[in-house]
C-alpha cells in the first residue's frame, strides 16, 4: 500500500514566517526519503548526509523564493539533485545524470505501489536498481520514493518531460528484465 | 511484500539518528536566517533611501561644495546671532514685567478716564448755542466777523 500523501497539507507558510516547529515538521517529513534518494545516487554515507544537510540549509535560506507551496517536496528534491550533480563535478567524475537518453515513445504511468517486492527479492531489487544508469535510477527513485508526477520529476532533474517518460519507461523495463534474469 | 518506497526507506532507517541531528542543526540555521532577514530588509530599505538621496548630493552639492560651505557658515552665523539676540530680548522683557495688581490698577484708571471723556458729568457747562450772525450788516463785514469767530 502506498503511504505517501503527496498533497498533504504541509506548514510551508508557517516555516516561511520563521516558526521552528513548522521547519521541524517539514524536515522530519522529508529527511528519510531525501536521504534514500541521495544515497542511492551517491552510494556513500557521509557525502549523502552532507548533501541532505546542505539541502536543508539551502531550503531554509531560500524558501522565500518558492512560489507554489504545494511544490515544496519537489523543490527540496530539486535542490538535493543539484547538490548530487555538484558532488560528481567536485569529485571529478562524469556527470551521469546529464547523460542524454533517446526519447521513448511514451512512458508507462504505472503506479509505484503496483510493483510489490517479496522479501527474498529485496536484495535483488536493490542490486538491479543500482545496475541501472544513474539518470534512469534517479527518475525511478523519484517515482518510487515520493510518487512525483512526470512534470515534477522533469523539474527536479532539469530535463524535458519526454526525457523523463523515456527514462521511466526504459528504467522499469530494464529493472523487470534484470529481475527476471535473476529469477530464471 | 513491500512497495519500492517501503523497501528503500526501510534500508536507510538506520540513518535516522544522524538525520535527526542534521534536522536540528538545520532548524537552528532556519531560525537564524529568519532572525537576520528582518534587519536585512530594513537595511535594504534604508540603503535605497540613502542611494536616492545621494543622487542630488552628488549632482548638486558636491561640485559646488565651497559655495555651499560658505553659505552654511553664513546661515550658522545668522542663527547664532538670532539666538543670542532673542535671549537678550527675553531678558529685557523679563526685567520690565509688572505685577498683575499694577496692571489692573492702570486698567481701571484708563477705564475711568475713558468714562469721563465719553460721559461728561452734569456739572460741566452746557454747550454754547451757535452764534448767530446779524443780518443787518453789509455782506463784506459778515465774512470778516465769521473769520474772526
Amino acid at each position: 500500500m502506498l503511504v505517501v500523501a503527496e498533497r498533504e497539507q504541509l506548514p510551508v507558510q508557517e516555516a516561511r514566517a520563521g516558526e521552528p516547529e513548522a521547519w521541524d515538521v517539514l524536515f522530519k517529513r522529508y529527511q528519510l526519503p531525501l536521504y534514500a534518494y541521495v544515497f542511492e545516487l551517491v552510494r556513500a554515507e557521509q557525502p549523502s548526509l552532507d548533501i541532505v544537510q546542505e539541502t536543508f540549509i539551502a531550503a531554509a535560506r531560500h524558501l522565500a523564493g518558492l512560489r507554489d507551496d504545494d511544490r515544496f517536496g519537489s523543490w527540496l528534491f530539486g535542490i538535493a539533485h543539484q547538490k548530487c550533480v555538484q558532488h560528481w563535478r567536485k569529485s571529478g567524475r562524469e556527470e551521469p545524470l546529464d547523460a542524454d537518453f533517446a526519447e521513448a515513445l511514451s512512458g508507462s504511468g504505472d503506479d509505484p505501489s503496483e510493483l510489490l517486492i517479496r522479501e527474498e527479492q529485496e536484495a535483488e531489487f536493490m542490486e538491479a536498481l543500482n545496475q541501472l544508469p544513474p539518470p534512469q535510477r534517479a527518475a525511478l527513485l523519484l517515482h518510487f520514493v515520493e510518487d512525483f508526477s512526470l512534470e515534477e520529476i522533469a523539474g527536479i532533474t532539469g530535463v524535458s518531460l519526454g526525457t523523463v517518460k523515456s527514462r521511466l519507461h526504459y528504467g522499469k523495463k530494464a529493472l523487470r528484465e534484470l529481475l527476471e534474469e535473476r529469477n530464471t | 511484500m513491500k512497495t519500492p518506497r517501503e523497501l528503500l526507506l526501510a534500508r536507510h532507517q538506520a540513518a535516522n539518528a544522524k538525520l535527526d541531528r542534521i534536522r536540528r542543526a538545520a532548524i537552528r540555521v532556519a531560525a537564524d536566517v529568519n532572525r537576520r532577514s528582518a534587519p536585512v530588509r530594513e537595511f535594504t530599505f534604508a540603503a535605497t533611501i540613502l542611494r536616492v538621496l545621494a543622487i542630488p548630493f552628488r549632482e548638486l552639492i558636491w561640485p559646488c561644495r565651497r559655495t555651499w560651505t560658505g553659505l552654511a557658515a553664513v546661515w550658522v552665523a545668522i542663527l547664532v546671532f538670532n539666538l543670542t539676540h532673542a535671549e537678550r530680548g527675553q531678558t529685557i522683557a523679563a526685567k520690565s514685567t509688572t505685577s498683575p495688581s499694577e496692571i489692573r490698577l492702570a486698567l481701571l484708571e484708563q477705564q475711568r478716564v475713558l468714562a469721563e471723556i465719553l460721559d461728561p458729568s452734569p456739572s460741566a457747562s452746557p454747550a454754547e448755542p451757535p452764534r448767530r450772525i446779524p443780518l443787518n450788516r453789509p455782506r463784506s463785514e459778515r465774512r470778516v466777523s465769521l473769520l474772526c469767530a
